[in-house]
């Protein structure tokens, strides 16, 4: 049994060693938000329900994508995890009464409208994407 | 059950049919349908009849969350399960609690909520959220679920930043617990256990007082009649440090809780006797029983993830007291890989081992008796895969194999009270459940 749980570990160590492709993704938030850097912890803490009010005290929303190769890049570069951890972390809250997900809509566009028009919003895009009455908020 | 059940699934099915998670801004409607299958050799393993293969094993619940303002969301979940001869379907209120917020890094929530124990019991019931059908068994037992499930009362929680050092998720628990002993294979397990120790020693009794071997009487238990188990008061902290280190989580959690009961043991010993009409005497007993003691839980847990994997080791150990002295303390641990390939495929293993009595890991007390020393334990390799076949529904297999009968429940397995001598060491179980969630 210890031969092959030494095996299983080798395999995971030997897996680990590939690379994911890395792409960029741009933080953007509502025009009236006053900060205009952000720490990465911080970011994390938002998306994970944990940190709710900017500086100022006014209140954070973040929004999300449902899907798509924008919100993987985000969910592993920024979050520091994968769609399916982020997913299951969410799922879990919303069955046990613990929390509830960021909206998410199926497209840029949308989250982009929705950031633009409710102040204390926070999202991302594609860093191609051209802004449309939002501001990018830096990373510390 | 399956009335019960079938009625509840309609609803959820319309439910979820309808209007999907978000049904208004501030309304949120979610649930789940599983249905398992579970298949052990040799022993019945967590339900009366895995030995034949058995589907009893549904479970259903639907939950609904209201936000009314910023701060404050209170919430419901039904639900209803059939895990072998346990709960058979009867749907409750799973949690229900009311949510205030007050800041990031203090809230305070009211109702009944779920127990947290380990890094995982909150969500336990939840197969969405990992690739084994079951949770460690070692850490998560199903025949202690009772009361490690849920509590009525109240919890502090939040999160505080600690800088550089991470930040640091708590909960503190307070309240009691409301544990229906009828169904439940622990308490019958304690119970039935207790009615065949006390015939033992009842027919001891008379065979002395005959002045004849103990071996010349014939003792039957007949078993347990009006059990009552009350939980007056529980308290629990749990503390969960998110540390620097990406992935890397660590946990420590403890709770303890008050537990009282009484219930009546009922045997009979025939004594042969030529003079008497029937050949035999007959001397029956009905005992009141009782308890009353502490219980203690401590459960420490590593958890590191990095990219698809998942690495966790957890302990936790179990130290019962009682008002008369100690009784016995179990432990238990696994270690577990999770490797999430795809969005769509996860496999996973674990190594578990279990302890009866932490204190005699090794079955020495056994081994006096002439008995096996893997009486006293159970380990356990568990190979498990997930499907996901679309974003609502999975498909699960998993295939255990046991060294030891330490995790085994006695009142589904008598022969090990009976005839103890020439059971089997090495034993599996195979495992598949599918979940369709919404």
């Amino acid at each position: 049994m210890k031969h092959f749980l030494t095996a299983v570990i080798l395999f995971c160590l030997m897996t680990l060693g590939a690379s994911d492709a890395f792409a960029q993704v741009k933080v953007i938030v509502h025009m009236d938000v006053t900060t205009d850097a952000i720490e990465n912890d911080a970011l994390e803490r938002i998306y994970l329900g944990k940190l709710s009010r900017w500086p100022d005290n006014s209140k954070i929303i973040p929004v999300m994508l449902k899907q798509g190769d924008t919100h993987e890049t985000f969910v592993s570069d920024l979050l520091h995890s994968n769609t399916v951890r982020f997913m299951t972390f969410w799922r879990q809250a919303v069955f046990t009464g613990r929390g509830i997900p960021p909206k998410s809509f199926d497209s840029e566009k949308e989250l982009m409208i929705y950031v633009s028009k409710t102040p204390g919003a926070i999202g991302y895009i594609d860093i191609s994407t051209p802004l449309n009455g939002v501001k990018t908020l830096h990373l510390k | 059950m399956h009335q019960r059940l079938t009625g509840f699934f309609l609803v959820m099915v319309i439910a979820g049919g309808a209007w999907g998670q978000d049904i208004l801004d501030n309304l949120y409607l979610n649930g789940f349908i599983s249905q398992g299958y579970l298949k052990s050799s040799d022993y019945n393993y967590l339900v009366h009849n895995s030995k034949e293969g058995t589907p009893e094993f549904t479970e259903a619940a639907i939950s609904l969350m209201i936000q009314p303002s910023e701060k404050i969301h209170i919430g419901i979940q039904l639900m209803g399960r059939d895990f072998g001869d346990s709960e058979n379907g009867e749907v409750h209120v799973d949690w229900a609690f009311a949510d205030y917020r007050i800041r990031d890094w203090i809230g305070v929530r009211a109702g009944k909520l779920r127990m947290f124990m380990g890094m995982y019991n909150v969500g336990r019931d939840l197969d969405m959220l990992r690739t084994p059908v079951l949770l460690p068994q070692s850490v998560y037992l199903e025949t202690q679920r009772d009361f490690t499930l849920a509590y009525e009362g109240v919890g502090l929680y939040g999160n505080v930043c600690m800088g550089k050092l991470g930040t640091l998720d708590y909960e503190a628990a307070g309240g009691t617990m409301n544990v229906s002993d009828a169904e439940s294979n622990f308490w019958a397990d304690i119970y039935y256990m207790t009615a065949w120790n006390a015939t033992d020693l009842y027919a001891e009794a008379v065979a002395a007082r005959y002045g004849i071997p103990v071996d010349q009487v014939i003792a039957e238990s007949n078993g347990y009649s009006h059990a009552n188990s009350y939980f007056p008061w529980s308290w629990g902290l749990s503390g969960t440090w998110n540390t620097p280190l990406d992935g890397l989580r660590l946990n420590y959690s403890f709770s303890r809780f008050k537990t009282k009961g009484d219930f009546r043991v009922l045997g009979s010993v025939y004594v042969p006797n030529t003079s008497s009409p029937l050949g035999f005497d007959i001397y029956s007993f009905n005992e009141r029983m009782y308890w009353n003691g502490i219980v203690n839980m401590g459960s420490s847990t590593l958890e590191y993830s990095i990219r698809n994997f998942t690495f966790t080791f957890e302990s936790i150990t179990f130290y019962p007291t009682e008002e008369n002295g100690d009784i016995q303390k179990s432990n238990g641990g696994y270690f577990m890989i999770n490797h999430q390939v795809t969005p769509k495929f996860a496999w996973n293993i674990y190594f578990s081992e279990y302890y009866q009595n932490a204190d005699d890991p090794d079955g020495d007390e056994y081994a006096k008796l002439g008995l096996p020393r893997w009486f006293a334990y159970d380990q356990y390799v568990s190979l498990s895969t997930r499907f996901d076949i679309t974003d609502h529904w999975l498909i699960k297999l998993e295939v255990q194999g046991h060294d030891g009968i330490g995790g085994l429940t006695y009142v589904y397995n008598p022969q090990l009270y009976f005839s103890p001598e020439g059971q089997q060491e090495y034993w599996g179980m195979f495992l598949a459940k599918t979940t369709f969630h919404f």
